[in-house]
């Protein structure tokens, strides 16, 4: 059944990037600024934030446009990547109802092309390194490992939210106010040190806190993520896709008759 | 080599007609408990089963409402059935409403490669027929214009072009022949049979009955979800619709200058030897005068043509002219065509009985929806 899986993946690997391109193209027609704004986004975001929480809290972390910075990039993309990828199915309606397309397509297409938009933003990372004398070394090469894991994470969790945003339409609303949560519980905009202990557990089960620490590490601390971290992203990653997948297969059949 | 492009085995198809669609949990867990959920079961298909060969031309046919577009689902494989399977050999291009696929924001030559590669096409495929789509669709002006700027008919036209430029195996066509203006159908029409004559086999929905005739082979006749009829086009169609009596047609008359077709359907291009027997002949012939037979294809293309010189028939004699179709390609439905050829105008009448033999081992000729030896008899009046 896997192979079958695969078979079919590579018999439909033109309309996958055919999607992709779509996406990408749709996103920024009549733009001015068109995929400038993929850059300038991030900066702007980070900026604002920087100014905000340094005057009102007093964090003491160095480098601090960096810190956030980095932060802010990886948790946009999951969550650009998941929000988007949930509209998938619904957004594809009149498609799906007229001619047979596996239906896995469409939600994977978008993570993908949101990761390409997140490829665009990592040139002005790197710009902001150079600019805060954070010299990148040959490591930051690195950050690609961690990525290609939150790739697979993304698509796991966009498969199924897909599924879910067509049976139950609430999860569209739902899911704006989870990732708002979400976006706190991880240090992003707050050093890790001032968790109480007894919460620091929720860091350890939560998946996104292994994601950022590797980011972090590549571009803040300019190493090569340590073994654990990855470990732990790639475990999270494959359970993702797994339960994923799963979800998917079995709602896809009756979808056609919910959108 | 399996020689049904399409098996449908026990298919039924029940849906669930819900009072109001469920949208939010709250709701599906009010019904759940209520046990509201698997309420009203409608039964689109019940128990349908058939098989359609290489090559035929099928047309469901039905009142409104008795499953003939939901069977096409299922067999474009948008909808799985309840149960009962379908088995398909090759590949599908469904044209159940023209245009899906669109995405209504890019421009028609990107709605040509995202279409296209939805129908499961590469990408060399498609640059290579880009023109020919974008000449048959007659839109070379607007080939970088947003289609939600287009109107219906070149949204029509784009659409049936990128479908049927792709020559797939299978066809499938719901009733979207009533789309467009005159010119547009009867261009839809002369692809249709270009692609019958190439062999692909097609799957229409319809309610004309007279196109189902003139191109159609095979017919069923879904009621309510159940097979009613089955069998060949001319049989069906009169049951469906009994059309009134004609008067004898004249392809058991010659007239002058006119010829004499013959509409056979074969499996396989299996025609061995026409054998000719002249039943009356008035006077002797010029020797000039000749029979010329010739095997046609639907769309009008000379497939093979042999002569025979009439001087030397007699009464009561049979004269047999092979027929040598190896190396032609494969067809279904071909025309045989007689016509009497001669210097000047034929003056009286006379009579021929041809026989058209078959290699049967090959296949089958089917004429007027039995199975047959085949014989024409011609007069010349």
């Amino acid at each position: 059944m896997l192979m079958g899986m695969m078979n079919n993946f590579y018999r439909y690997k033109y309309l996958l990037w055919v999607l992709v391109v779509r996406d990408i193209k749709k996103k920024y027609r009549r733009s001015v600024l068109g995929i400038l704004w993929s850059m300038l986004n991030p900066l702007l975001m980070m900026i604002v934030t920087a100014m905000v929480f340094s005057t009102l809290f007093r964090f003491d972390i160095p480098n601090y446009i960096l810190y956030l910075l980095i932060g802010q990039v990886f948790f946009s993309f999951f969550s650009e990547s998941t929000n988007f990828a949930m509209n998938a199915i619904l957004d594809n309606a009149s498609l799906l109802k007229k001619v047979y397309v596996p239906k896995y397509l469409f939600p994977v297409s978008r993570v993908l092309s949101s990761c390409v938009n997140l490829l665009f933003t990592l040139p002005p990372v790197l710009f902001m390194m150079y600019y805060t004398e954070q010299y990148p070394t040959f490591d930051v090469v690195s950050i690609f490992i961690p990525l290609v894991a939150l790739l697979i994470f993304c698509t796991g969790i966009g498969l199924a939210l897909s599924a879910a945003a067509v049976y139950f339409r609430d999860i569209l609303h739902l899911y704006g106010v989870i990732l708002t949560a979400l976006q706190y519980s991880i240090p992003i905009i707050y050093p890790e040190k001032i968790i109480p202990l007894q919460y620091k557990f929720l860091l350890l089960y939560n998946p996104l806190y292994y994601y950022l620490s590797a980011f972090r590490q590549v571009v803040y601390m300019c190493k090569v993520p340590d073994i654990h971290t990855i470990v732990a992203c790639y475990v999270f990653a494959i359970i993702s896709l797994f339960l994923g997948v799963v979800v998917f297969k079995k709602a896809q059949n009756q979808f056609i008759l919910y959108i | 080599m399996n020689e049904n492009a399409i098996e449908v085995r026990n298919v039924t198809m029940k849906f669930n007609l819900m009072e109001e669609k469920v949208d939010s949990i709250k709701e599906y867990a009010v019904k759940f408990l209520q046990r509201k959920l698997l309420f009203n079961e409608f039964i689109a298909l019940d128990d349908v089963s058939f098989d359609i060969k290489k090559g035929d031309v099928f047309a469901l046919i039905g009142f409104n409402g008795a499953g003939k577009s939901t069977m096409l689902k299922i067999l474009a494989g948008v909808l799985k059935p309840t149960s009962g399977h379908v088995c398909i050999n090759g590949n599908i291009a469904p044209l159940i409403e023209v245009g899906a696929g669109f995405d209504q924001d890019l421009t028609a030559r990107e709605n040509i490669f995202l279409n296209g590669a939805i129908l499961g096409y590469s990408k060399d495929f498609l640059e290579a027929h880009f023109e020919n789509i974008i000449r048959f669709a007659e839109l070379e002006e607007f080939v970088n214009v947003p289609v939600k700027n287009f109107s219906s008919g070149m949204y029509a036209r784009l659409g049936f072009a990128i479908a049927t430029e792709v020559r797939p195996d299978i066809l499938i066509v719901d009733e979207v022949l009533s789309v467009g203006d005159f010119k547009f159908q009867q261009k839809c029409e002369k692809r249709i049979r270009e692609m019958i004559s190439k062999g692909t086999t097609v799957v229409i929905v319809s309610h004309t009955i007279d196109l189902i005739k003139n191109i159609c082979n095979r017919v069923l006749w879904l009621d309510h979800g159940k097979v009613k009829e089955y069998g060949s086009a001319e049989t069906v169609c009169e049951k469906y619709e009994p059309s009134k009596m004609r008067g004898k047609t004249t392809r058991n008359l010659f007239s002058n200058g006119r010829d004499v077709t013959q509409r056979v359907i074969l499996q396989k291009n299996s025609i061995r030897q026409v054998v000719i027997h002249p039943i009356t002949w008035k006077r002797s012939y010029l020797d000039t005068d000749e029979l010329v037979m010739s095997v046609r294809s639907l769309s009008g293309e000379n497939l093979y043509t042999t002569k025979v010189l009439l001087n030397c028939f007699s009464d009561n004699r049979e004269y047999s002219v092979d027929v040598n179709m190896d190396g032609l390609n494969e067809y279904s439905a071909y025309d045989i065509v007689f016509s009497l050829s001669r210097y000047g105008e034929w003056e009286e009448e006379f009579q021929l009985l041809t026989t058209l033999k078959y290699d049967s081992s090959m296949g089958r000729a089917i004429v007027d929806g039995k199975e047959q030896d085949w014989s024409i008899c011609m007069k010349l009046i």
